[in-house]
């Protein structure tokens, strides 16, 4: 037979008894032609073994050095070179995986993936919400009771996901396409699991699961494990619980909280308006006050002009009796013949009163009028 | 809870309220309102407090359970 015949034959053997295999051993000499083929040598203490697969099949980061779990199929290239081509490769061991976390962390920092500005902020009252979750976890029901207690107001879709092994990550980013994709607009979408070891929380340091957390139009909410395991999920959510009860408790208010402000609320209210009715009140006491006062003012004054008005006439009538009283007396004063009554005499000559000695003529006769009568007298001489 | 943007579906109503209601209790407190303002804002805060209540009262948490698959069929699970 051929070279080529007999390279043949041998593949098709390893076909036959070796369909796949899965093999665990430490990378070197990575690397990735024409950002498509990536080649890679599998070892441990003794052996070397050369791997192939595609960039499309390569799901970790992955650098020499690295533990690895390879699904392949052996074969012989046609220079004769025996080679595995991989199907499928997973991190093996604390070490790997921890490396491939800080590798990739640094890329998406660089791409801003973790960019605070880009972070959403969640609605203050959420209605409808789809939670990523597997509903076999105790996170599921811890964060459940704690929603019920805080905001018995929620609509949620649960959707069904595996949260650790293999098909974790195909199915959590399905779940995530398909939460975004739903007629129902869901105001956040929510993804949770409890806590476990480095390896069970790998499907969130997955490049594509925290790819599709950041293209999420839907805000997500994420909370992966305990406080202290921060995964790369949820560094790229738009807001991270520490925990799935952390997560409850960011995501909703505390109705408890919320009833106890509307009470305060119409407490408040109820005495703002007993205030204002007290200050109307006290504003038309005021005011009364001040009529009355006015009015008492009003009516002191009124009766001080009477008292004035009544003085006034009483002193005009009075002074006028008074003038008349004095008239009368001027007048008997100087009535004439009131001045006879105190002796003395009127003396007339031919009915003209004289005053001298020299108006009297021989011959006159001088009548003197006299309190009582009349004398007439002639001049002796 | 530090201030957050309100749903943004239909009209929701409890947040626009709540703060409504707060609002009218501030300008009640401020005292400026005339006595028939304050009466009407009063009332209004009331029929607020009322709806916001009510609200609360309705406690059923719903949920649902839902394959991601690609043919999914929803489920009721209620909880």
């Amino acid at each position: 037979m051929t070279v080529t015949m007999f390279l043949a034959l041998i593949n098709q053997t390893l076909e036959f008894a070796y369909p796949q295999v899965v093999i665990e051993g430490e990378v070197s000499s990575f690397k990735v032609n024409q950002g498509k083929w990536v080649f890679f040598d599998l070892k441990d203490d003794e052996s070397t073994i050369s791997c192939f697969m595609t960039i499309y099949q390569l799901k970790v980061a992955l650098e020499d050095g690295m533990l690895v779990r390879v699904t392949a199929r052996p074969n012989v290239t046609k220079w004769g070179k025996f080679s595995l081509t991989v199907q499928n490769i997973e991190l093996a061991g604390e070490g790997s995986v921890k490396r491939a976390f800080e590798l990739l962390k640094q890329q998406f920092e660089a791409e801003g993936l973790f960019a605070p500005e880009r972070k959403r902020e969640l609605p203050q009252f959420p209605q409808r919400i789809a939670l990523i979750t597997s509903n076999q976890a105790a996170a599921y029901n811890d964060f459940l009771k704690i929603i019920s207690e805080r905001w018995p107001h929620l609509a949620i879709d649960q959707f069904q996901v595996q949260v650790q092994g293999e098909s974790a990550p195909d199915s959590i980013v399905a779940a995530i396409t398909q939460a975004n994709n739903s007629p129902l607009a869901y105001d956040v979408a929510v993804i949770i699991r409890g806590g476990g070891s480095l390896e069970d929380l790998q499907a969130f340091n997955r490049e594509d699961v925290v790819r599709a957390i950041f293209g999420s139009k839907l805000p997500t909410l994420v909370a992966i494990g305990h406080e202290d395991d921060v995964s790369l999920a949820e560094l790229a959510a738009d807001v991270r619980g520490a925990t799935p009860t952390d997560a409850a408790r960011l995501l909703t208010p505390d109705q408890r909280e919320i009833i106890s402000s509307i009470n305060h609320y119409q407490q408040r209210s109820l005495s703002a308006m007993q205030q204002h009715f007290y200050s109307a009140g006290q504003t038309i006491v005021r005011l009364h006050n001040v009529f009355s006062g006015l009015m008492a003012n009003l009516k002191h004054d009124v009766r001080q002009l009477e008292n004035q008005l009544l003085q006034a006439a009483d002193q005009s009538i009075w002074r006028a009796a008074e003038t008349l009283r004095r008239q009368q007396q001027l007048l008997r004063s100087l009535n004439p013949l009131a001045v006879l009554q105190r002796g003395y005499s009127i003396a007339t000559v031919n009915g003209r009163v004289i005053k001298a000695p020299a108006q009297i003529q021989k011959r006159d006769t001088v009548v003197l009028q006299l309190a009582d009568g009349k004398v007439n007298l002639k001049k002796q001489d | 809870m530090s201030a957050k943007a309100s749903s943004k579906k239909e009209d929701f109503q409890f947040g626009k309220q709540l703060n409504e209601l707060e609002k009218i209790v501030d300008a009640l407190e401020a005292g400026e309102l005339d006595l028939d303002a304050a009466v009407a804002q009063f009332e209004r805060g009331a029929a607020l407090a009322d709806e916001l209540q009510k609200y609360l009262a309705k406690a059923e948490l719903k949920v649902k359970t839902i394959k991601t698959q690609l043919n999914s069929q929803p489920h009721e699970n209620d909880n």
